[in-house]
Parts: structure tokens; C-alpha cells; sequence
């Protein structure tokens, strides 16, 4: 087994760093992958992989799916998907939908500040790339 | 057909472990936790392509243990009651289960506590000055303030309040309580899911 080596001047992101960012955002991810259409499990974890590039641990999306059940922002029933045998599906509820808005909104000046934050950080690589 | 056999056994072993590992949940709950993931085990099973036994071990595997994914549930679930109810014990209960995962959860444990320590603390000096004028009361020995019951008289600190703690005792304690709760429901309310990411 081989140690992946940091080398923090290359790397794209520091060790663990972008998946411990990935795995603050879970939760909206979740909601938001449910926001144009009920999916099944399978589906989440593929929208959640397709659209956001987030890997998620089977294990980990029935318990945080079961608990925003309990809270009432999803429903689950079971529906007959034309596979041959009826697929449970996930729905934003009225309190979800109003719980991913907030969250999004909350995402968004929370994005739009560190943008500003960075810009510099931006504005510098664009500069030093520019005199190479 | 003995194949098919074993992959049933195989997917029942497991959501028998993981209906006992559920613990104290109602039937209703059980029953709708199992039927998501033999849902999920079925779903991945009927979508591969490759030897069905071999998927079935690997969707499992994938699963992790039953007993840590009945743990997940059980942490997810706690976290959804006490941010709902509110309730001190479960409050506790959930801050206790998040601090064993990490820094941020025993934060939120250190928070509660002394915010609970705060609360009672003033209500029972509140409660008990009446009665023991003067071992109760606010007590500053610099640099440290005690708050509650001094055996000795002897003590060498300095009373601050005096009868004022009734009054101060009923406003500061019940806030107190209060705002310790919400705030850690709020915290709560933030907090990452205890998640595997690869």
C-alpha cells in the first residue's frame, strides 16, 4: 500500500480539504438532487455523482434520507417505475421545498462572500500567469 | 436456483442483523428503514450486470456493517428528535453522541453543559436563598466567582448580590436554559452529517 505523498504547491486541493467541503454541502445536495423530480436511492446517488461529483458511502444516504423523513422534508412512497417490480421514491414535501430555498439562498451569500474574499487570490494567479 | 436461494439468505441474514442492531424504534420505523434498503440491495442487484451472488455480497459490503449502519440511523435519528422536541435529556443524549465523533460536537457538549450548569444554578440559588440567607448567593474570591451553597461562613470571598439573586436568579436562570437550548439546537441544526466520502 503506498502513502499518497502531499505536495501542497501541486496538489489541486489540500489533503481531505475539498472532501470535507463536499461533505458540508450534503444535506442541500440531497435536497436540491430531489428539487426537479422524486428519485429512488440509486438515483440520488447517481444525480449527487453526476451533477455534483460528490461520492457518497452507500451507507451514509439512507440514514440522513431517513432523517429527513422524520423531519418532513421528504416523503417516501412506492411507485411502479415500468422496471417490472415498484421502486420506493423520494419527494420534496411543502417544508422541504421551503427548507432547500433558505439553504440555497444562505449558499449563495455565503459563496458570493468568499468569492470576494478570493478575488484577490484570483486576480493574482491570473496575473502570474499572464507574465509566464 | 441454489444461487438465487443464497442471495436471498444472504440479503435476509443482513436485514435481520440490521433490524436488531435498530434498537428502540417503532415497528412502523423499523419496517420503513428495512424496506429501504432491501429496496436499495434489490435496485443494485437488478442493475448489474455481473454474477447476481457476487452483487449481492458487494452491495452489502458496500452497505457497511449492519450494526454500523443501524448506528448512522440511530445518530441521524436522535439528532432529527432533539432538534425537534427540545428536550434537555434528549438535547444531552445527542450533544453526548456528537461529541464522541469530533471536535465540533464536543463543543456543542461543553456548550450545553455549561449553559445547563449556568441555568440550574441560578434557579436553585433563586429557590434556596429564603431559606439560606447566607450560604447562598454569588460569591467572588478574585480571581474566581462561585455561584450556590457555601457551607462555611468562613469563606474569604465576597458576597456580590446579596438579595438581588432572587430576582437575578428567576431572569438569568429560565433565559439561560432557554438560550443554551436553541443555541444548540441551531448547532445541531448545522451540523455535518457524519459521513464516508471517497
Amino acid at each position: 500500500m503506498t502513502k499518497k505523498q502531499s505536495s501542497p504547491s501541486n496538489s489541486p486541493a489540500p489533503d481531505n480539504w475539498d472532501a470535507q467541503l463536499r461533505k458540508g454541502s450534503l444535506e442541500l445536495a440531497i435536497l436540491a438532487s430531489l428539487w426537479p423530480e422524486p428519485l429512488y436511492g440509486l438515483g440520488i446517488l447517481r444525480a449527487l455523482r453526476e451533477r455534483g461529483r460528490i461520492e457518497v458511502a452507500e451507507g451514509t444516504l439512507y440514514p440522513i434520507l431517513n432523517r429527513l423523513r422524520l423531519d418532513g422534508l421528504v416523503v417516501s412512497e412506492w411507485r411502479d417505475a415500468g422496471t417490472g417490480h415498484p421502486r420506493k421514491y423520494f419527494t420534496l414535501t411543502g417544508p422541504g421545498r421551503a427548507r432547500t430555498t433558505a439553504m440555497v439562498a444562505a449558499w449563495h451569500a455565503f459563496s458570493m462572500q468568499m468569492n470576494e474574499m478570493l478575488s484577490p487570490v484570483h486576480e493574482k494567479g491570473t496575473d502570474h500567469g499572464s507574465t509566464d | 436456483m441454489a444461487a438465487q436461494t443464497d442471495t436471498r439468505a444472504q440479503i435476509e441474514r443482513y436485514l435481520l442483523r440490521l433490524r436488531a442492531a435498530l434498537g428502540r424504534m417503532s415497528d412502523t420505523e423499523k419496517a420503513e428503514i428495512l424496506s429501504d434498503i432491501r429496496n436499495h440491495i434489490e435496485e443494485r442487484v437488478a442493475a448489474a450486470p455481473a454474477g447476481e451472488a457476487a452483487n449481492v455480497a458487494e452491495t452489502i459490503a458496500a452497505l457497511g456493517t449492519p450494526e454500523t449502519l443501524a448506528a448512522s440511523y440511530r445518530r441521524e435519528r436522535l439528532m432529527a428528535s432533539a432538534t425537534a422536541s427540545g428536550e434537555p435529556g434528549l438535547l444531552l443524549h445527542a450533544t453526548y453522541q456528537w461529541a464522541l465523533t469530533g471536535l465540533r460536537g464536543f463543543l456543542a457538549f461543553m456548550v450545553l453543559l455549561t449553559g445547563y450548569s449556568i441555568g440550574i444554578g441560578f434557579v436553585m440559588c433563586a429557590l434556596l436563598k429564603p431559606f439560606l440567607p447566607a450560604h447562598v448567593g454569588l460569591w467572588l474570591d478574585p480571581p474566581a466567582f462561585s455561584l450556590g451553597f457555601m457551607s462555611s461562613l468562613d469563606h474569604p470571598g465576597r458576597e456580590l448580590l446579596g438579595w438581588w439573586i432572587i430576582p437575578i436568579g428567576w431572569t438569568v436562570g429560565p433565559l439561560s436554559l432557554i438560550w443554551t437550548t436553541r443555541l444548540v439546537q441551531w448547532l445541531i441544526g448545522r451540523r455535518r452529517p457524519q459521513s464516508d466520502l471517497f
